[in-house]
């Protein structure tokens, strides 16, 4: 669970740098942030343990329990789950309200990592890109801003040996030492910034290839947010650089990566939009597109134009290019995309809700009809004075059907499970990332064979409602079940302070 | 290695050279072959060289390709190519299958073996693998085909090393009209260190130095959607050896 819930923290910060409000996440994140602490100090030997996860990390003021600056926890760092939380959050909140000081943190943790790991370029770069894959950027500016900034000091003549060997209570010598290299940064000329460059280029081709392989809507979703900051700074810099000093091999590189930032950009907005609109969520890859095949399909021969859509533009995973080809473009109003394409699953409801301000159980599939709106608006304008709002309508709507869904399930006998399935199905196909029709399938699943699907039914319970005190209980509960006392102590605890907390208790 | 086709980089190249961006990208300029590989010979400061192979009957040159060192062993100013029979676009790993273009295709029907034949005199047959240098893409002026030698990956390896070597010694610089140059090959100069080296070539077989370039270009058009590039690893250009900014 720990691990599930670090990684919407981290996920939170990817998203928020693709398709959300960077200004918004600090606050947004907070409760969820209060969620991992409390479950983090109901399990104090969890809490003591180092994180065991490869995840890139830089130092912060709070919690750090390392030496070294920045690192892989897992692998290269010893540090506490607090200390990585502690990294994004410090970082998060620093680069809206001091961002300066954010940019250089980064900065001087990248340089470190640069001149501690023998003045490898490419591995420092991974390092930075992972920075960024781990949502350590909420913001694709600041992640400009950090690489821009790191290339000067890398291409200048200063001397930056004095981070070799360094340790953290050397801190104050090394800031020192960077204010002065840090006041004279040249102009980068174009030859300097050329290994950077061409490295970027290469992860960002090898990233652009996974996300096409991509097999559900999770993992493309976040092959694109992985891409959007490095995309977009090589896009910025296609326009800053003197192309005519690059080979022709980076040139051509750079301007295809010029136009996939555009079309990642697009994306971005396209989620914010639908977000803002309170429209439903899920990727519908052929229609919005469909513009764009036409004119794909009447520049290449018939053989080749959907090779060349997908392969130019990061449109589509590779998946539902095949859908088309055995298909055929005609047929494509039949096309029905696969569910795990539709949409993304509870595990990224936090990061997608937080990011865009989005409220989990308020989520509404793409099978969503407006048949059901128009009726419940209906039902709503006979009783009340004022015309009722779409909003109002929906809330209505929603608390009807879970009533109802509710009475329906609530003690079915075990021959009826597969109604019983079928209505929570059908619901979740409406609501997806709706907290209360998990939670009842993890309780009426809780014999022995069925003690997996309650776990990880509880488990995307919380995740889209980290406040959910049952769903605590009921894991706690199943963890007794199962035999893990310790468990089931800490995860009761959680939900006892977490109750805590919403009562406003100490 | 990784590997993008030859017509999207020469595509890209004719894109990136223009100043102004389209809506839909670079597919609203796709012109014609001709006009983006003229684009690419004036974006590359180089030259370009085809590994002509059969990938069953030259299994040891097939092997090498997969290894993944051809782009490297080019160097940055000789373009490396070969046919492919997948969809190779944007720059990608190559994987086995990308370097087996007619497996079930005899020596003589081989796209590769059609482009050998010009270079050899009219009574003598062709001979594969081999390494086919020219200077450019649209209207090649000169070109010269190397006869790779060796039954193993081994041999083939050190010989596609020494010949690039070599070509790389014998550059060009050659002026493109104001400031700039262009590094091309020098052909006689290449030709003669390939004679001290023992490595044999056909420069010109039974039509003549000009003609011979001629129809490369022909044969390039022709099987420009099957040619890909193989792109050189990034070497530690930009590695400080000290951190005081010498390079």
């Amino acid at each position: 669970v720990l691990e599930e819930h670090l990684r919407q923290f981290q996920l939170t910060g990817l998203i928020a740098a693709f398709c959300g409000d960077s200004e918004k996440i600090v606050c947004g994140m907070t409760p969820f942030y209060h969620v991992i602490l409390k479950l983090l100090d109901s399990a104090p030997t969890l809490a003591e343990s180092p994180v065991t996860f490869n995840s890139p990390a830089v130092y912060s003021a709070d919690n750090w329990c390392s030496d070294q600056l920045a690192g892989y926890a897992g692998m290269e760092l010893s540090i506490t789950p607090k200390a990585l939380l502690a990294s994004h959050a410090n970082l998060w909140s620093a680069a809206e309200k001091i961002r300066e000081t954010a940019i250089l943190h980064f900065v001087k943790c990248i340089l470190w990592y640069y001149e501690n790991h023998a003045r490898d370029l490419r591995r420092t770069i991974k390092f930075v890109l992972d920075l960024y894959g781990h949502g350590f950027f909420t913001s694709q500016r600041v992640f400009a801003d950090v690489m821009d900034r790191f290339s000067r000091l890398y291409a200048s003549s200063a001397d930056l040996s004095f981070l070799v060997g360094t340790k953290r209570e050397d801190l104050p010598q090394i800031n020192a030492q960077l204010t002065r290299v840090s006041a004279q940064l040249p102009e980068l000329s174009t030859d300097q910034f050329e290994p950077i460059l061409k490295y970027l280029i290469d992860f960002v081709q090898d990233l652009a290839s996974e996300a096409r392989i991509a097999t559900n809507a999770d993992a493309w979703l976040m092959g694109l947010a992985k891409l959007a900051g490095p995309a977009t700074f090589l896009g910025i810099n296609f326009r800053a650089v003197d192309v005519k000093r690059l080979d022709v091999l980076t040139r051509a590189a750079l301007s295809a990566i010029e136009e996939m930032g555009a079309d990642l950009f697009a994306v971005g907005c396209r989620f914010r939009t639908f977000a803002s609109e309170n429209l439903p969520l899920g990727w519908d890859f052929t229609g919005p597109y469909e513009d764009l095949a036409t004119k794909y399909r009447a520049t290449f021969p018939e053989d080749e134009w959907l090779d060349r859509l997908t392969d130019d533009r990061l449109v589509m995973p590779q998946e539902i290019k095949e859908l088309i080809v055995i298909n055929g473009w005609e047929r494509l109003p039949e096309i029905e995309t696969p569910p795990r394409f539709r949409l993304n699953t509870p595990l990224l409801a936090i990061p997608l809700c937080i990011a865009c301000e989005r409220n989990p159980p308020q989520v509404r599939s793409i099978d969503f009809t407006t048949h059901a709106l128009t009726v419940a608006m209906k039902y709503l304008d006979r009783d009340t004075a004022t015309k009722p709002t779409v909003s109002a309508a929906r809330s209505h709507l929603i608390n009807y059907e879970l009533t109802e869904l509710i009475e329906s399930v609530t003690n079915v006998a075990e021959a009826e499970m597969k109604f019983f399935a079928d209505r929570i199905a059908e619901f979740l196909g409406r609501y997806p990332w709706h907290a209360l029709p998990m939670f009842l399938t993890a309780t009426q699943v809780t014999s022995q064979p069925h003690r997996e699907t309650a776990s990880t039914a509880l488990r995307l319970a919380l995740l889209s409602a980290p406040y959910y005190i049952d769903a605590w209980r009921a894991l706690a509960k199943l963890a007794e079940d199962n035999g893990n006392q310790d468990d089931a102590v800490a995860l009761r605890s959680t939900a006892d302070s977490l109750r805590a907390l919403v009562e406003g208790r100490p | 290695l990784k590997i993008t086709s030859l017509v999207r980089l020469a595509e890209e190249a004719a894109y990136a050279a223009q100043d102004r961006r389209n809506l839909s990208g670079s597919i609203e300029n796709v012109g014609k072959f001709e006009e983006n590989f003229a684009a690419l010979d004036s974006s590359h400061d180089g030259i370009y060289a085809f590994l002509a192979f059969h990938p069953v009957a030259d299994q040891q040159v097939l092997d090498y390709v997969i290894e993944g060192t051809l782009g490297d062993d080019a160097g940055p100013h000789i373009l490396a190519l070969f046919l492919s029979p997948a969809y190779v676009g944007q720059p990608r790993e190559a994987k086995p299958i990308d370097a087996q273009l007619g497996v079930k295709l005899t020596g003589e029907q081989h796209p590769a073996y059609e482009l050998a034949r010009d270079f050899f005199p009219s009574n003598a047959k062709p001979r594969l693998p081999g390494l086919i240098f020219f200077d450019f893409l649209s209207q090649p002026k000169d070109s010269i085909y190397v006869i790779l030698q060796g039954n193993d990956v081994s041999a083939i390896r050190w010989q596609c090393r020494e010949v690039f070597e070599s070509a790389n010694k014998a550059q060009l610089t050659q002026c493109t009209g104001g400031d700039g140059t262009r590094w091309n090959l020098d052909f006689d100069r290449f030709a003669a260190s390939l004679s001290g080296m023992s490595i044999q070539y056909q420069r010109a077989g039974h039509i003549g130095i000009r003609a011979a370039a001629l129809i490369v270009g022909v044969w390039v058009k022709k099987n420009a959607k099957a040619l890909v590039t193989a792109i050189p690893k990034i070497i530690q250009l930009g590695v400080k050896i000290k951190s005081a900014g010498s390079i």
